[in-house]
Parts: C-alpha cells; sequence; structure tokens
C-alpha cells in the first residue's frame, strides 16, 4: 500500500495491465479504442489544464505585442486600412523627437520621486507603528483600503482636493501664509508634477507600510535586546539592525513598485492628462496620444518598444544596485 | 513576501522584555509620527465623501466647510437619476461578474497544473504568466483594440469580458497557484490511489480542499475587473456598454467638472469594494500586498 502511495499511481491502470505471463487474461488491443484516448489525455491532465488560459493569454496579450512589434515598422493608422513597410521610419521619427527624450526624463523623475516617497513615509510609518503596538491589525486593514479602489476614483478625489476655485488645498495652503493667492495645482507648469507625484506618494506609502512592517516583524527581538544592552540608540539600532534585517524586503518593494509607477498610466492620465503643456507626460501617456489621440499606431508602437527598452534598462540597473538577486 | 505579509498578520507578536521609560517614549513620539500620516492616508476620500452630502450653495463655496452643515442627498439624486450612472454601473457588474466567472475557471484549471503538474516547460510557463503580470498594459491596449474590434467585438460585452479575463488571468494563476502548492499532497495521492482520474482528482478533491482560495480569487478578479480604466476605455470608447470608471470620466467634459455630482459618483463606485472588503477583511492585505499588484 505504501508503495503505490509514493507512487500515487491510478489503481485501475495497474489492474488493466496483468501481470506478466498471468494466464487468461485479455490482451491490450481489445480494450476500446477510447480508453487508449482516455488515458493518454489522463497522463496529460496537467498539460491540457493549462492550455486554454495560456492560449487567451497569447492571444489576448503576446499576439497584440508582436503585432506591436511588426507595427512599428509599418505605417499603420487607425484612420486608413491599410499600411506599408516603412523600416526603421517610425524609430527614426520617434528617436529625433525631442519630446520623446523629455517623456523619458520625465517618466523618471516621476518614478523615482513617487518610488523614494512612498517608501519614505511607508518606512517612518511603519517604524512608529511597530514603537506604538496598538491597532496594528485595523490600521493596517483601514490605510490598505483605497489600494482596492478604482484609480479614477483616486484620481478625481485629488482633482477636487486641488480645484483652484473650491479646493481645500489652496484653502489650507492659505490658512497657513504658503501661498497669497488660490493656485491651479494642477494646471499650473511648475506645481503640476509635484502634485501628481503627491497623490501617488498618498496612494503607494499605506502598502510600503503595510509590507515593511511585515519585515520588521521578522527581525529577531533578541537583535534588539542585545543591542540595548550594550547600550545603543534608536538611529544606532536603525542603523545596525532594522535597515540591514530589511534589505531584501526593501530591495523588492523598489523593484515592484517601480515597475508598476513607470507601467503607470491611469493617474497622470486622469488627473492632468498629460498636460500642462506636456510638462506630466510621461511614456505611457505619450504613447496613448500617439496611438490613440492621432491615430498614428505604427509610431506608437516604436514608442512602446523604445519603452520597454527603457523599462529592461531601469530593472537592470534595479537588480545590479540592491543586489537583491543575491543572497547574503 | 506573501507568506511573509500574511503570517504576520496571524501570528502573534512576541513580547518584548519591558524597558518602561524607553519604551513609553518611544511610544509617544511614535503616535506624533503616526496621526499626521494617518491624516494624511484618510482624508482625501473622507473629504470625498462628506463634499457629496453638502449642497450645491455649500460645495461651491471658497472657503470650504470643514463639516457638511447636514446631509444632503441631492448630488446622489442628480447622479442616479440625471445620468446614465446606474447603466454604468449594471455594465460593470455584467463585465466583472461574467469575467471573473471565467477567470476563475480558467485560472483555477491554470493554476492546479502549474502547481502539480510536471511536464517540460511548466517552469517557462509559470514566469511567463508573472512576467504577463508586470507587463505595462499600454503596450497592447491599443493593438488588442483592433484584434478586438477585427473580431467584430469592440464595445460589446463579448469583447470587454474576454479582455479582461485575459488581463486577470496572470494574477489569479499566480493567487491559485500558491494555494493549491499549499495543500497537501497526500490526499490527492489518496484519490488517486482510489481510482480517480487526474481530472477527478482536480474535480472532485482539490477544488472543494481550495474553495477559500477560490473566493479569494474571485474576489480579486472582481475587484481588479471593476477598477480597470484603460482597456475599457479603449475597448469601450463612449459607447452604451461603458463600465463605471470610463462612464466617470466621460462625466467630465471640459475643463470645468461638475464637482458635486462627480464626488458623489466616485462614492458610489467604492461601495462595492467596501462591502467585498468586510467579506474577506482577514485574507486582503496577504493578497494585496503578496502580488504587490497594480499602481
Amino acid at each position: 500500500m505504501t508503495s503505490r502511495l509514493a507512487s500515487a499511481e491510478r489503481a485501475p491502470a495497474h489492474s488493466e495491465e496483468p501481470a506478466p505471463g498471468s494466464p487468461g487474461s485479455a490482451p491490450p488491443a481489445a480494450r476500446p479504442w477510447y480508453r487508449a484516448l482516455l488515458s493518454w489525455m489522463d497522463h496529460r491532465t496537467h498539460l491540457l489544464m493549462v492550455i486554454p488560459g495560456v492560449g487567451l493569454l497569447l492571444a489576448m496579450v503576446a499576439y497584440p505585442v508582436g503585432f506591436n512589434v511588426w507595427n512599428s515598422f509599418t505605417d499603420r493608422n487607425l484612420s486608413f486600412p491599410t499600411s506599408e513597410w516603412v523600416g526603421l521610419a517610425n524609430y527614426e521619427r520617434v528617436l529625433t523627437d525631442a519630446a520623446f527624450f523629455s517623456a523619458i526624463t520625465r517618466t523618471l523623475v516621476w518614478t523615482f520621486s513617487s518610488v523614494a516617497g512612498q517608501l519614505l513615509l511607508g518606512f517612518i510609518g511603519a517604524v512608529a507603528l511597530q514603537a506604538v503596538r496598538r491597532g496594528q491589525g485595523p490600521l493596517r486593514l483601514g490605510l490598505i483600503i483605497p489600494w482596492a479602489f478604482p484609480s479614477i476614483v483616486l484620481a478625481y478625489s485629488w482633482k477636487f482636493m486641488l480645484d483652484p476655485i473650491v479646493g481645500v488645498v489652496n484653502d489650507v495652503s492659505m490658512r497657513v501664509g504658503l501661498i497669497d493667492q488660490p493656485v491651479a495645482w494642477l494646471g499650473n507648469e511648475a506645481t503640476a508634477m509635484p502634485a501628481v507625484v503627491a497623490m501617488n506618494i498618498w496612494f503607494g506609502f499605506p502598502f510600503m507600510m503595510v509590507a515593511l512592517l511585515a519585515g520588521l516583524q521578522t527581525i529577531p527581538v533578541e537583535h534588539y535586546e542585545s543591542a540595548r544592552v550594550d547600550g545603543a540608540n534608536f538611529w544606532q539600532e536603525l542603523r545596525h539592525i532594522t535597515l540591514p534585517g530589511l534589505r531584501h524586503v526593501i530591495g523588492a518593494l523598489i523593484v515592484l513598485r517601480s515597475i508598476w509607477v513607470f507601467n503607470n498610466f491611469d493617474f497622470v492620465y486622469l488627473t492632468t492628462g498629460g498636460g500642462p503643456i506636456r510638462v506630466t507626460e510621461t511614456l505611457p501617456v505619450y504613447a496613448f496620444q500617439i496611438g490613440w489621440t492621432n491615430y498614428d499606431i505604427g509610431r506608437m508602437a516604436a514608442v512602446s518598444v523604445a519603452m520597454l527598452g527603457v523599462l529592461v534598462i531601469i530593472i537592470a540597473v534595479y537588480l545590479k544596485v540592491l543586489r537583491v538577486d543575491k543572497e547574503d | 513576501m506573501a507568506t511573509a505579509v500574511a503570517n504576520a498578520s496571524t501570528g502573534p507578536a512576541r513580547t518584548r522584555r519591558p524597558k518602561w521609560r524607553k519604551d513609553r517614549r518611544r511610544q509617544l513620539v511614535g503616535y506624533a509620527v503616526l496621526t499626521p500620516l494617518i491624516g494624511f492616508a484618510v482624508f482625501p476620500l473622507l473629504w470625498m465623501a462628506a463634499s457629496s452630502v453638502k449642497t450645491p450653495e455649500e460645495l461651491y463655496t471658497f472657503p470650504p466647510t470643514w463639516i457638511p452643515d447636514g446631509v444632503d442627498w441631492g448630488f446622489y439624486r442628480r447622479v442616479l437619476e440625471g445620468t446614465q450612472f446606474t447603466d454604468f454601473m449594471v455594465n460593470s457588474a455584467v463585465v466583472g461578474i461574467g469575467s471573473t466567472a471565467i477567470v476563475v475557471v480558467l485560472s483555477a484549471m491554470a493554476g492546479f497544473g502549474l502547481a502539480r503538474g510536471g511536464f517540460p516547460g511548466r517552469l517557462f510557463v509559470s514566469r511567463s504568466v508573472l512576467v504577463a503580470y508586470v507587463f505595462p498594459t499600454i503596450l497592447y491596449a491599443i493593438p488588442l483594440f483592433t484584434v478586438i474590434s477585427g473580431i467584430g467585438l469592440a464595445g460589446t460585452y463579448p469583447g470587454i469580458i474576454i479582455v479582461h479575463v485575459a488581463f486577470n488571468f496572470p494574477f489569479c494563476t499566480w493567487l491559485m497557484m500558491q494555494y493549491f502548492r499549499s495543500l497537501p499532497k497526500e490526499i490527492e495521492e489518496a484519490g488517486r490511489v482510489d481510482g480517480l482520474t487526474h481530472m477527478g482528482i482536480f474535480v472532485r478533491v482539490a477544488i472543494p480542499l481550495a474553495a477559500p482560495g477560490l473566493a479569494t480569487t474571485a474576489i480579486f478578479g472582481f475587484i481588479n475587473s471593476w477598477n480597470e480604466f484603460l482597456l475599457s476605455f479603449v475597448i469601450l470608447g463612449g459607447g452604451e456598454r461603458r463600465t463605471l470608471p470610463v462612464g466617470i470620466y466621460n462625466f467630465v467634459g471640459s475643463e470645468v467638472a461638475d464637482w458635486g455630482p462627480l464626488m458623489a459618483a466616485t462614492t458610489l463606485a467604492v461601495v462595492p469594494t467596501l462591502v467585498l472588503f468586510l467579506v474577506i477583511q482577514r485574507k486582503i492585505t496577504g493578497g494585496l500586498t503578496g502580488g504587490a499588484v497594480k499602481g
């Protein structure tokens, strides 16, 4: 019995295959033909179960991406039915477009400042919550809820707060003397990007906080105890125990969040639409404007391919700098 | 990371040897730091909800009143009766439920196959699924539109449902794969010995055991579909089948937004998510942080 369990072989399969030389058993060929098919399928059940979903993924994601790469060499446009092979002309146009390079710069600013802000606030919050040691459960749940809300709700709640006419941010800023008269935060070239980044930090820091808190709780309490016996102060504990203990969590968080923030289309598009005068036009928004607003699929595809290149470089740099793939 | 978060929420925190004065001071500093952070985290959405029950006169004054004078449902009435909001909500529910039903079946099958199968290329497939998960939507949204409109499904329920299934499949498969891996193999092996086919084991043994995992996956699938903007915007455009995010986006026609009804609409849009949160309270933190989802 134990040997059967270990091999997990199906019982009837055994009984159908007679022991060699046992007399009076039917030859295998007499089995109905569909039995063989069923048994063949049974042995491949796992593979067959993966096929429908992966097939759909190939059709709905991989094929369009491949189609996109193909398009990047054509002059396909949504307003014309036919398209022609144009070679590298799209890439040439993209690479000579100053807006493309400023979009890359803006995307890097957007990504780095958002992730840095989220991480900083999240870390401060996690350490504070760990020190308070009360209400961790409800706070963890309560603060993370907006993470699951539609991006349009988050974007519009901020757009409303930052409104130049009735916005509450103007009210508070004027009360504390930060500004003299109402400011159109999202409509002003100097403040639009900081405003969108502030919103993204607001969105992301509770998540960082929850993830870092979980990381903090994996650091053995004994480390802190022996540090205290040695007379270490808070900053020394932070520097020599907490940060090294969180290194891997922080590394993973930075990589994952950077990819998401880099890819993020909704927040920028729904708050500023890339404006005013393109100061918040990140790469996804830039690609979307070319492809959807100008129907220029070929050129958008070239932008997408270039964007993928930038993304790969960012991930590679992060992995190199943080060495998250390396064990101690 | 997922398991770390999940475990942390269940495992009791180990008690520290008391060092009262030092701990007390740290606790006070902790409170002083946490209070503004929590305020910052909750204010925008509370402000949205508070503003949605103001009267038009109160909402459009500057400086704004911090606490509404009373509860006025006027904006809600305008949203529900004067706009297509309820249509959008129905569309979102149809798309969310339809795509979730399909994606749960597909991802349970794929998750089981990847967790238990030993076929060649299994590792490659599971890694590709993870790559698909972090792949920027913008890179395939518009080519996907040409594909979907090519088969005549642009602006229809089947079109957007199939797109949302594909959009959700990587994350849901990843969740289900993790869940099936956490189940003891011995029960399935016993079923095998008792003469079940692999399919029989999946349907009769693995699925009942994985019911909590299926429920979690379904809820995340629904929330993701409910929230999704870019693909719905491209596939559905301004048509009759617009989902809620696209519909709300179209409310803002020009530069000047009608904030009252808009805040009522966005407040209503988060109600289903809140309800689902109450249903699965504890599991949600692990699941949400597990995949470091979206954003």
